[in-house]
């Protein structure tokens, strides 16, 4: 299983340098529902994501939560990898 | 930040769906649930005095009419028992000082399903134009009806109040108590209408068998079927269902939730529930629990839309008396908001009464009535402060159906979630659709903004089709067409001018009063499509609107 491999650290750079977001951003932060993010940068996100790791996220499979800490990001790419 | 991947074969393809939409909306309008006959041959030139009687039919419906005539002589018009004078003295009349044609607008509303028609003219009268519109209707329902009546009101209200005392007592056994109040409930919608009731109870029977095949079969046949067999079912629902549903379901807003997807709020919560299923999750729930979310009886008439997994998360296992005193406060503060600030001042101010002469009045004795006889002619003034007031009734009315559900749902043991978070105070359009109508557009924004954006990769053609679907799903028709091409656009032109025009924030704090202004009348100029049911009522009071913002138009 993929899931053991840990992506946080470079999940957390890539949201730093692209949204400007805290470096010492925790892990288990919500960075949409707690407003970091716009509900509109998730798009961005998704790219960014898939680009970087190679992941292909599936239409009707996905939703925001999926996307609103760097642990569920790992969990996403851990899953569709 | 150009890593955003267009895809533009699924845009084009959506584009597509949206343009199919408008002219299926042109090509097949939905029929006027009234209609008038006996004034097909209407003569031109009165040889005698004639007498023409006509018959008004509506279809579970309470309309407002205009009724207009230009012609040379003299008149009355008889709608049921009230007369009006159809001459230059007339205080509905007018007199063309160049031609000397009179010209008579009434509007009128009318109560009764069929109402007698009577139209005289005096000999030698010359008419050259009589014309009849449906203006605006409400619907008619079951909660209206028991609303005027004292007997079904008392019965109704003692019925509330076991299922109340029923839930209190029976709170240590949940499957107990979960069958108690499906029974109670499908009893009010069996003494309401009992075949309705049935094929409901076996539609949701066979929606929860087949999600189960859904999720589990990889079998591309049993899918297909499967979504076949429940399209099926949803269409018979309609086709079957329109005149029990119709009476049913409430009318939060006036929005007309009702048409022609009446049994609206269930639906969202089922495609909800099954996107789930077909996500893996929740998918071992009960049939009983399956069925008690649907039809919970506290968010079953208005919602709102709790999807659910909160639903089961935030219920309460043992009420405490906070809880009964936070259900009955929301409930009393609901009443007052829909009784007293909504009814009794709001749509007074809109629709007529005293407040009016205070404002604009000019014979027709309604702010409404002179928009309606006149549109053209209306100034941008008067439009927008109907429209105001309207969205401001539309938000007090709606809100109110919401803070009812809330509470009378958490003397039931559940914590349901908000619906509105002061939408009049957003300060721009995109924010004002976080803050009005919330568990629909959260719903909306999850279902079909988020999977669509995935599948386009884009995030403005999205906003185009969630906003249509939200407008279609309450009534199919070129008005709420209108209304989401008029709210997306907004939102779109929202999300362009934040990612291109960084303002420094401290300006746009001091700039909040009036951003809370403009993007409160942007949402009430959508507000016009939804109000009156005539299209060219509302869009010529929209566009002229805009004439007036924008004068090189």
């Amino acid at each position: 299983m993929s899931s053991a491999v840990n992506y946080e650290d470079r999940i957390r750079k890539l949201l730093c340098d692209e949204f400007g977001l805290e470096e010492n951003l925790d892990v288990n932060e919500k960075i949409f529902s707690s407003g970091f993010l716009d509900s509109m940068d998730v798009l961005t996100l998704i790219v960014l994501m898939e680009k970087e790791f190679a992941i292909k996220v599936p239409v009707f499979e996905a939703s925001l939560d999926m996307f609103d800490s760097i642990t569920e990001i790992n969990k996403l790419i851990a899953k569709y990898q | 930040m150009a890593k955003q991947l267009f895809s533009p074969k699924s845009s084009i393809i959506t584009l597509f769906g949206i343009v199919s939409v408008l002219l299926v909306l042109i090509a097949f309008p939905i029929q006027s649930p009234v209609s008038l006959k006996g004034f097909e041959d209407l003569p031109s030139v009165t040889d005698e005095d004639i007498q023409l009687q006509g018959i008004l039919v509506n279809d579970h419906v309470l309309p407002k009419l205009l009724f207009q005539f230009t012609f040379l002589g003299q008149g009355q018009l008889t709608v049921g028992e009230e007369s009006f004078n159809l001459s230059n003295r007339s205080k509905y009349c007018s007199t063309n000082s160049h031609t000397e044609q009179i010209n008579c607008n009434i509007v009128t509303k009318i109560y009764a399903d069929q109402t007698s028609i009577e139209l005289l003219f005096l000999k030698g009268t010359k008419i050259n134009n009589f014309n009849w519109k449906v203006v605006k209707y409400k619907q008619k329902t079951t909660l209206s009806a028991v609303m005027s009546d004292n007997i079904i009101y008392t019965s109704l209200a003692f019925g509330l109040l076991f299922l109340l005392a029923f839930v209190y007592f029976t709170q240590s056994h949940q499957a107990l108590q979960q069958w108690g109040v499906i029974a109670i409930t499908v009893s009010f919608i069996t003494i309401n209408d009992a075949i309705f009731s049935l094929i409901l109870l076996i539609f949701l029977f066979s929606i929860y068998r087949t999600n189960f095949l859904l999720s589990q079969s990889n079998n591309r046949l049993t899918k297909l079927s499967a979504f076949i067999f429940i399209s099926i079912g949803f269409l018979l629902l309609f086709k079957y269902g329109k005149e029990g549903i119709y009476s049913i379901f409430q009318n939060p807003g006036q929005l007309n939730l009702l048409m022609p997807l009446g049994v609206s709020y269930f639906i969202i919560r089922l495609i909800d529930t099954q996107l789930r299923w077909y996500r893996g999750q929740y998918l071992s729930i009960s049939f009983r629990e399956f069925l008690f979310f649907i039809i919970f009886p506290g968010t079953l008439v208005a919602g709102p839309i709790e999807n659910i997994q909160n639903f089961y998360k935030n219920r309460i296992v043992t009420l405490a008396s906070s809880d009964y005193a936070y259900g009955l406060s929301r409930i009393i503060i609901g009443l007052f908001k829909k009784i007293v600030i909504a009814d009794g001042f709001l749509y007074k101010l809109m629709s007529g009464g005293a407040f009016n002469s205070i404002l604009f009045s000019d014979g027709t004795n309604s702010l409404v009535n002179s928009l309606i006889v006149d549109p053209t002619g209306a100034s941008g003034s008067q439009i927008i402060i109907f429209a105001l007031i309207g969205i401001i009734f539309a938000y007090v009315d709606f809100s109110s159906y919401s803070d009812i559900a809330i509470g009378f749902s958490r003397l039931l043991g559940y914590k349901i979630r908000e619906n509105f978070n002061f939408p009049i105070l957003a300060v721009n359009i995109r924010e004002y659709w976080k803050r009005w109508h919330m568990s629909l557009s959260d719903w909306a924004f999850q279902n079909i903004f988020f999977p669509l954006m995935i599948k386009t990769r884009n995030s403005h053609i999205p906003v185009v089709v969630t906003m249509m679907t939200i407008g279609l799903w309450h009534a199919f028709n070129l008005s709420w067409f209108s209304w989401a091409i008029h709210h997306s656009s907004g939102i779109i032109l929202v999300s362009i001018l934040e990612k291109h025009f960084r303002v420094n924030q401290r300006i746009l704090f001091f700039l909040t009063p009036v951003r809370i202004l403009l993007t409160l009348s942007f949402a009430s100029m959508g507000f016009l499509f939804v109000y009156f049911n005539d299209y060219e009522i509302a869009s010529t009071l929209y566009l002229s609107l805009w004439k007036k913002i924008l004068p090189f138009l």
